[in-house]
């Protein structure tokens, strides 16, 4: 049965220095991207990254000022909307609110191909099925929850066999639960089907558990590109580190160089070491220590490992958060925030002296950047 | 290095982008020129011509003959006093219909739009029915015993005025209603929680925010009431002749149709007058948000 | 004090003036079935004697037909043209779109009498004067603007993803307008309509410079019944309009509702 979902193949996309501005407002800053066959691929970024603007050039509701937007290898530039074979899931849904299900599924069958009405009959049952929507066909869409309204918007974007997928925020309008079930939903989907997928968010968590490739953007720009692993571990700047979860980012200076890791004389007083990449950083350039919470230990008395950190510190703030405690701990007058997993039995109070440590190996150094 | 490749596609969105509007209003605006500003044009034109020529002479007898002059005095009159009247009447209203109670509020609403959509002649017409000397009025008057003799309750200012403003009462209260419901009643709570008493509170803070919606809405039936014709025609006596009137009767029964031409582009010119004044000190949009809201 | 006063004046005072706006319209529709043949108030017994003296005279009949044709074509012409114009006006940018909204808009305010006049001096040279076609197509101007405004407030308030939607699943422009907008906004363009129906209905001054001389619509009939001879079948004739008004009104309440209820946007008055 499945088989007959799949389509034939997704699109590559490959996206060449493309800009569009609004005004004096630069949207999309000369980006360029290539966006593999059957990939999932997320966008990610604050409100005014570009991201949506992004995502409507590839849809064409927008044309761009400069660059173009190939489909397998073909500028799509004066390929009209409704004939470049997309599907999209709007951030509202945007279910015709006037059509049952059944009809709102139909609808690019109706425009885009030639099925007899039989023909149109399985196949939009069948993707309702991908879905899990059977039995709501006569229904209209005030009738559905959000969730269910959701999988409609699913269903009606997947039902033509386009080759490329564009989702906006879809997730944005549900509540927590459900758009964690959603989010491996949409991911099954995406791997049973194999069309290319182009997902666009400000939710890091969603980009994380859902993408092949992620795109971080920030005005206009694409700030870095890679798996959800790379992003998260070895972030290039300061602002992917931030923006893909929490992050302790102390500021410093490279106090000295050597084979395998640099010295960083951390702006409080004290020194510490970061394992050396391929970041270029001289001695005397300004840089920051990135340390991610979950990577930093509390303890109360002074335990100096091999390979770790070790400073003291005043704890400033507790956030009790179920499955894990949340500590904010002054050192030499930076914050340096905890993420501890296995807080249960372990007390710890506003005010009291510990010592923080972490990994060396878990640090990275990130050059500050200017902008 | 590939070269950034040249789109085709802007040039022809772009000639798209005015074409389809073009096709879309032209007809209208087609329709507009020629019947609204054509004949507009047209009258303007008569109103200067006496025997072929150019001339002022229509002017200089609209405003040396006295029973025009003082129709002109007269619109204005009535048309202040009666915008003045419905304010007042609109505005607790208005008021009522922001702040009253939920389900009375939308009863209220419609019993306001549904004369709003009445015809101005049955309106006025009712009048001669209540008022007239064996009228509903002067009946109970009598069997009160206030009065021994009918009163002559028609044909005076008084009953133009009454016809008028329930006229434009609806339109007052609808448009000050839409100007009141954009403000946000939160800063009158606000008032009152820092101390201000309702009425304080109402003249301090509900009062200012609203006289934006003042003004539209006195503006829009001021304008209005310049051009009325069947109630005073109706309800009034030869002292209550307003411009439209007058146009009227020097086009077809003294058939000068330049002359009535002339009293039309001044009625034009004044109403004109007011807008741009008006859109000078607000905006012109404003004066059709409150009927739409 | 002054609080309870204020409390009980503004409820009090909106009460006065609703009976002030209705009362008339009442005592219009009472007298309407009087049994008398005088515009005697209460009336002393009720019958519908003038109705049907209305409905056998072939004057008045003959009235409303024209009434009707016209306000047909004035609500068919407004519609056809003001939807497409409230379309580039609310989706493209026009230059100049406030003066030309303006210019919609100006017939509202402009005195009918003037645009009764001109439209004479107009039309007499043309031969359209004392024709239904040239009354309608004076009237549509007035009817434009409430088209317009309707139906941009429609479009204002539809979700523009719709026709997004529409289009990147396969619709050309054009089709997804017709096919996903246009439905969504019908009630805003009904109510549209229906106000330039009913402004076409009243409609007086013009009507008489236009099309009074030979054929006289119900408003020019009933002017000349109210100017001379006072008897119960002009409240017949005015309660059959307040009527038609209230039927126009319902039936584009109806078409909000419906609206509404099928969580469509809904637009004004």
């Amino acid at each position: 049965m499945a088989a007959n979902v799949t389509p034939s193949r997704g699109a590559a996309v490959r996206i060449d220095r493309l800009r569009k501005t609004f005004g004096s407002a630069v949207a999309v800053d000369s980006i360029s991207l290539d966006i593999p066959t059957g990939s999932f691929v997320t966008l990610l970024g604050p409100s005014g990254s570009g991201k949506t603007t992004t995502l409507n050039l590839i849809a064409g509701f927008l044309s761009p000022d400069a660059g173009s937007i190939l489909f397998d290898g073909a500028i799509v530039s004066n390929v009209p909307t409704h004939k470049r074979n997309i599907g999209m899931v709007f951030q509202n849904y945007a279910l015709f609110p006037h059509m049952t299900v059944f009809d709102n599924v139909g609808f690019p069958l109706k425009m885009r191909t030639k099925l007899t009405s039989a023909e149109a009959r399985t196949r939009i049952l069948e993707t309702l099925a991908l879905v899990e929507l059977n039995g709501f066909e006569a229904r209209y869409p005030r009738q559905l929850s959000g969730g269910q309204q959701q999988r409609v918007a699913m269903a009606r974007a997947l039902v033509s066999h386009p080759r490329l997928l564009l989702m906006d925020e879809p997730l944005g309008a549900l509540d927590k639960k459900l758009r964690e079930q959603m989010q491996f939903e949409i991911k099954n989907i995406h791997r049973s089907i194999g069309t290319t997928f182009v997902y666009v968010t400000h939710d890091q968590t969603e980009a994380l558990t859902m993408s092949d490739l992620i795109v971080v953007m920030n005005y206009g720009k694409i700030e870095q590109a890679g798996t959800p692993r790379q992003l998260y571990e070895t972030p290039e700047n300061q602002f992917v580190a931030d923006f893909l979860g929490g992050a302790n980012l102390l500021p410093g200076t490279v106090a000295a160089v050597a084979a395998d890791h640099f010295s960083v004389a951390v702006e409080g007083g004290f020194t510490v070491q970061v394992p050396r990449d391929r970041v270029a950083a001289k001695a005397g350039d300004a840089v920051s220590v990135l340390v991610r919470p979950e990577e930093v230990g509390v303890a109360l008395t002074e335990d100096r490992q091999a390979g770790a950190e070790c400073v003291a510190g005043t704890v400033t703030a507790v956030g009790y958060l179920g499955d894990s405690l949340k500590l904010e701990i002054a050192v030499a007058g930076i914050a340096i925030g905890a993420k501890l997993a296995r807080a249960r039995g372990f007390s710890i109070e506003s005010g009291q002296r510990v010592f923080v440590s972490w990994p060396r190996a878990s640090a990275r150094l990130l050059l500050r950047s200017t902008r | 290095m590939t070269v950034p490749v040249a789109d085709p596609a802007p040039a022809r969105m772009s000639l798209n982008r005015a074409l389809v509007p073009a096709l879309l209003l032209g007809p209208t605006l087609l329709w507009i020129f020629f019947f609204f500003l054509w004949p507009l044009g047209l009258m303007v034109w008569q109103s200067f011509i006496v025997k072929d020529a150019f001339s002022l002479d229509h002017y200089a007898s609209l405003f040396t003959t006295p029973i025009y002059a003082r129709a002109l005095w007269t619109t204005f009159e009535i048309s202040i006093i009666c915008t003045v009247g419905s304010l007042i009447l609109g505005y607790p209203v208005a008021y009522y219909l922001v702040v009253g109670d939920a389900r009375i509020r939308a009863v209220v609403m419609i019993l306001v739009i549904i004369p709003y959509w009445l015809d101005y002649i049955v309106r006025s017409f009712s009048w001669l029915i209540l008022f007239g000397r064996r009228g509903l009025v002067n009946r109970f008057l009598i069997d009160i015993g206030l009065i021994t003799e009918p009163l002559q309750l028609l044909y005076n200012l008084g009953s133009v005025l009454v016809g008028m403003i329930q006229i434009m009462l609806p339109l007052m209260i609808l448009t000050l209603f839409g100007a009141m419901l954009r403000i946000n009643r939160q800063l009158v709570a606000a008032a009152e929680i820092h101390g201000a008493s309702p009425w304080r509170a109402f003249w301090s803070v509900f009062f200012p925010l609203s006289l934006p919606g003042v003004y539209a809405a006195f503006l829009l039936v001021f304008i209005i009431s310049l051009g009325f014709y069947i109630t005073p025609a109706l309800l009034g006596s030869p002292k209550e002749t307003m411009i439209s009137q007058i146009i009227m009767l020097v086009a077809t029964e003294l058939f000068d149709w330049p002359l009535a031409s002339a009293a039309g582009v001044l009625l034009l010119a004044v109403t004109i007058a007011v807008v741009i004044a008006y859109n000078r000190a607000f905006s012109i949009e404003r004066l059709w948000g409150g009927k739409e809201a | 004090m002054s609080v309870r006063v204020g409390r009980l004046a503004i409820p009090t005072g909106t009460l006065l003036v609703l009976l002030y706006l209705l009362f008339p319209v009442v005592v219009v529709v009472l007298i309407s079935f009087s049994s008398a043949r005088f515009l005697s108030f209460p009336p002393p017994g009720y019958s519908i004697q003038w109705y049907a003296k209305l409905l056998s005279d072939p004057d008045w009949l003959n009235s409303l037909a024209i009434t009707l044709q016209v306000g047909a074509l004035t609500t068919v012409f407004s519609t056809l043209l003001g939807v497409p114009a409230a379309f580039a006006l609310s989706r493209y940018g026009i230059p100049g779109r406030s003066f030309v909204t303006a210019l919609i808009l100006a017939s509202l305010i402009t005195p009918t009498i003037i645009k009764g006049l001109s439209l004479y001096l107009f039309y007499v040279p043309l031969g359209l004067v004392n024709t239904i076609w040239g009354l309608a197509a004076a009237h549509t101007v007035s009817g434009l603007p409430y088209v317009v405004i309707n139906t941009i407030a429609s479009l204002r308030s539809a979700d523009r993803d719709l026709e997004r939607a529409a289009v990147i699943h396969g619709a050309s422009p054009l089709w997804a307008v017709v096919r996903i907008t246009l439905p969504i906004i019908a009630p805003g363009i009904m109510v549209g309509a229906v106000f330039a129906f009913i402004q076409s209905v009243h409609e007086l001054l013009v009507a008489l410079f236009v099309l009074g001389g030979v054929e006289k619509p119900l408003a020019v009939k009933l002017w000349a019944g109210v100017r001379s001879e006072v008897d119960p079948t002009i409240a017949a004739v005015s309660t059959g309009l307040i009527g038609m008004a209230v039927l126009a009104y319902a039936c584009a309440g109806v078409a909000q509702l419906l609206s509404k209820r099928r969580g469509l946007p809904a637009a004004g008055p």
